[in-house]
């Protein structure tokens, strides 16, 4: 190109100038190639899923990035770096070996949603229970399950399935509406479970021994629920003060049927973690 | 209908109103193209410009709406390099925006050169010693670097995300922003200054030719100035709009008064630059080449008024109400002076470009009269019609501000 520009000469000025220009295309396709093969590197070390979940957890308000021990009260305002996955995170010993405010008691129920005792539960609304076996039996929480009452249709993993920790588990739809339900734990998919039994996942974890350090136990459990519901309460009635779920009754088994005005797309979007 | 691709959770008006919301601006755009036809079809003498007169409507519509498209790389710059991260509320607005301003800019000097078959003789074989090289290489750069901003944006679509290509390119692209942020702020500060300097360095327009430093007229650093003060300005007064159609909290109360503070301080050095500027001018430059200050506005329709209102009430008058935290904080004083520093930028660019060249420079010249002809509007309307409906959509598809549903916005159900 450069004998056709008009009036060139080798000189400082005209190839400061014109290096500019060349310098700044250069970067610009350089990076936009970086890109393109960071993307093909994603595509061939099968990322796809955990980067689903990272960018949905970027892109969650501050207030739902709440550490498990902020929600908890073990400390105040922390966000979690880790996307609710608490075995990587160096703090999470030391906070964990901090007293509970509330004791340690778990099970019940919280504004009329059941907790168990012998379950843990994840921040998408699943359960985990440990089988004798070995493996993990997981499921849509109390609260999960009402919020979605009964779907019009239900997508399980095939068995054989391997699963990632916070990658979509399983879908479930309803008026048109679909909401992922993310997997609470790592492994292979060795059961389902269909409506008549109740919707589950039977999960062989990838160890013997899992690491399920990142699930909310005992009274953690119940500080979460709490904020759930009143989160659930604000989604429902924006901008109003009036509580609209379990104000001293029993939360119905079917929440969009019995207010089949409200966004349920928006609100399972907000409560299930997903943009 | 759009149900499935429209931001989750943020309440968007049914698809049939959307639609009548369009309708006037579609029917502005079409005539629009229709103005933008002619010219194409039967050439520049469809306009009121001639050799004399060469830079009219269209280069005062350029020149305003990139300084005003600061936002993009100005927001940019402060988010990414400075680490202001409560910009990350307005960020994709500005992105937007800056590339609907430099988009409709490239768009009418399209119209504008006469002959865009031939466009790309400025690359191939560009005159180096030309400012108007240096603006034309940098605002295509920059344009580039806009859509590559925009593309994340777009990705974040609801349906697009199910993409999987599209959701780890997004993802990827986003890791790369800072280095965007970085190379457009470079290439904003020069093209930005080299729109100034191209008037700075008229030796035969004396109401324009300024003295300077090195090889750049004190033009060249007042328009870097004056855009990233409109800038932020600009973004409040859009987002102002867009929360006042909507209804809706957009942005937290903290982002404005950060905008505001930055853009009335910013303003306020310029103004401080630009009187220190004039006076030398009057007093030095101008009496250097035979010209008395008071020569230039000796004309009815450019009197002094214009000065005065350049820089005292869109100038001075705004930086005092933008740098005041408990003026700023109350949102008729915010819009007042976001509006005020907007509108003194588009004065000043209509000063350097119609001014300048309706004022005689030899003592045979007669006054120059221009009114934009009727195709000249319409070019001017197609991109005004052309910006609210990329902004109207993006808005409506896209996550414009991420904060929206946080702040209140949820669609509240029927009792």
């Amino acid at each position: 190109m450069f004998p056709g520009i008009y009036e060139f000469h080798w000189d400082l000025g005209h190839i400061l100038f014109l290096g500019a220009f060349f310098t700044a295309l250069t970067v610009i396709g350089t990076f936009m190639l970086l890109g393109a093969l960071k993307t093909w590197r994603d595509f061939r070390g099968r990322r796809v899923e955990a980067i689903r979940w990272q960018g949905e957890f970027h892109d969650l308000p501050a207030s739902r990035r709440r550490c498990r021990h902020d929600v908890s009260g073990r400390v105040e305002q922390r966000s979690c770096p880790n996307g609710f996955d608490c075995r990587v995170c160096a703090e999470n010993e030391r906070l964990a070996s901090r007293p509970l405010p509330g004791g340690d008691n778990a099970a019940g129920t919280i504004g009329g949603f059941a907790i168990h005792e012998d379950c843990l539960y994840h921040r998408g609304h699943t359960w985990v229970r440990p089988e004798e076996d070995g493996t993990l039996t997981v499921g849509l929480d109390d609260f999960g399950a009402r919020l979605i009452g009964r779907p019009d249709g239900v997508e399980l993993p095939e068995t054989g399935t391997a699963l990632e920790l916070n990658q979509a588990a399983w879908r479930m739809s309803r008026a048109g509406a679909t909401v992922r339900v993310l997997s609470p734990v790592a492994g292979t998919v060795i059961e389902t479970g269909g409506p008549t039994v109740g919707w589950y996942l039977k999960v062989r974890p990838e160890s013997a021994a899992p690491n399920l350090r990142h699930l909310l136990r005992g009274s953690e459990v119940r500080c979460w629920l709490l904020g759930e519901i009143e989160r659930l309460e604000q989604v429902l009635s924006p901008g109003s003060l009036g509580a609209s779920l379990a104000d001293g009754g029993q939360p119905v088994k079917d929440l969009p049927r019995e207010a089949p005005g409200a966004d349920w797309d928006a609100v399972w979007g907000e409560m299930f973690l997903e943009n | 209908m759009d149900r499935g691709i429209l931001v989750r959770g943020a309440d968007r008006a049914p698809l049939s109103r959307f639609g009548l919301w369009l309708l006037p601006w579609i029917a502005l755009l079409a005539f629009g193209i229709y103005g933008a036809y002619a010219c194409f079809a039967y050439g520049l003498n469809q306009t009121n410009m001639d050799n004399r007169f060469a830079f009219g409507l269209w280069i005062f519509l350029d020149l305003t709406v990139i300084a005003l498209g600061a936002g993009a790389f100005f927001t940019g710059f402060l988010l990414y390099i400075l680490k202001r991260k409560e910009l990350k509320d307005v960020i994709n607005s500005a992105v937007v925006l800056g590339f609907i301003c430099y988009s409709g800019a490239v768009a009418v000097l399209v119209v504008d050169v006469g002959q865009p078959i031939r466009a790309w003789f400025t690359f191939w074989h560009p005159n180096v010693h030309s400012m108007l090289t240096e603006v034309t290489f940098c605002i295509t750069c920059y344009l580039i670097v806009l859509l590559i901003e925009y593309i994340p944006i777009v990705l974040k679509n609801r349906r697009l995300r199910q993409i999987p290509a599209f959701l780890v390119f997004e993802f990827e692209l986003h890791k790369l922003m800072i280095v965007f942020a970085a190379l457009g702020t470079f290439l904003s500060f020069f093209h930005q200054g080299s729109l100034g300097g191209l008037y700075g360095v008229l030796h035969g327009r004396p109401f324009a030719y300024r003295e300077g430093f090195a090889i750049w007229p004190s033009t060249f650093f007042l328009f870097i100035l004056s855009a990233i003060a409109a800038g932020p300005s600009f973004l409040i007064l859009i987002t102002r709009l867009v929360s006042r159609i909507t209804g809706k909290r957009l942005v937290g109360a903290g982002v404005y008064d950060l905008l505001a503070r930055i853009s009335g301080w910013l303003l306020a050095v310029y103004i401080f630059l630009k009187s220190l500027d004039t006076l030398i001018w009057l007093n030095r430059t101008a009496p250097a080449v035979g010209f008395l200050g008071y020569d230039f506005y000796t004309q009815p329709s450019f009197g002094t008024w214009i000065l005065f209102a350049e820089i005292i009430i869109f100038g001075l008058l705004p930086a005092f109400i933008l740098t005041n935290a408990k003026r700023r904080r109350k949102p008729a004083w915010l819009v007042t002076g976001a509006l005020l520093t907007c509108l003194g930028i588009a004065v000043n660019r209509y000063v350097m470009t119609i001014q300048t060249l309706a004022l005689p420079t030899l003592s045979f010249d007669p006054f120059l009269q221009y009114s934009p002809s009727w195709q000249e509007i319409a070019a001017f309307l197609l991109v005004v019609a052309y910006g609210v409906i990329l902004f109207s959509f993006s808005y409506r598809y896209l996550p414009l501000y991420p904060r929206e549903k946080e702040l209140g916005a949820l669609k509240a159900p029927s009792p």
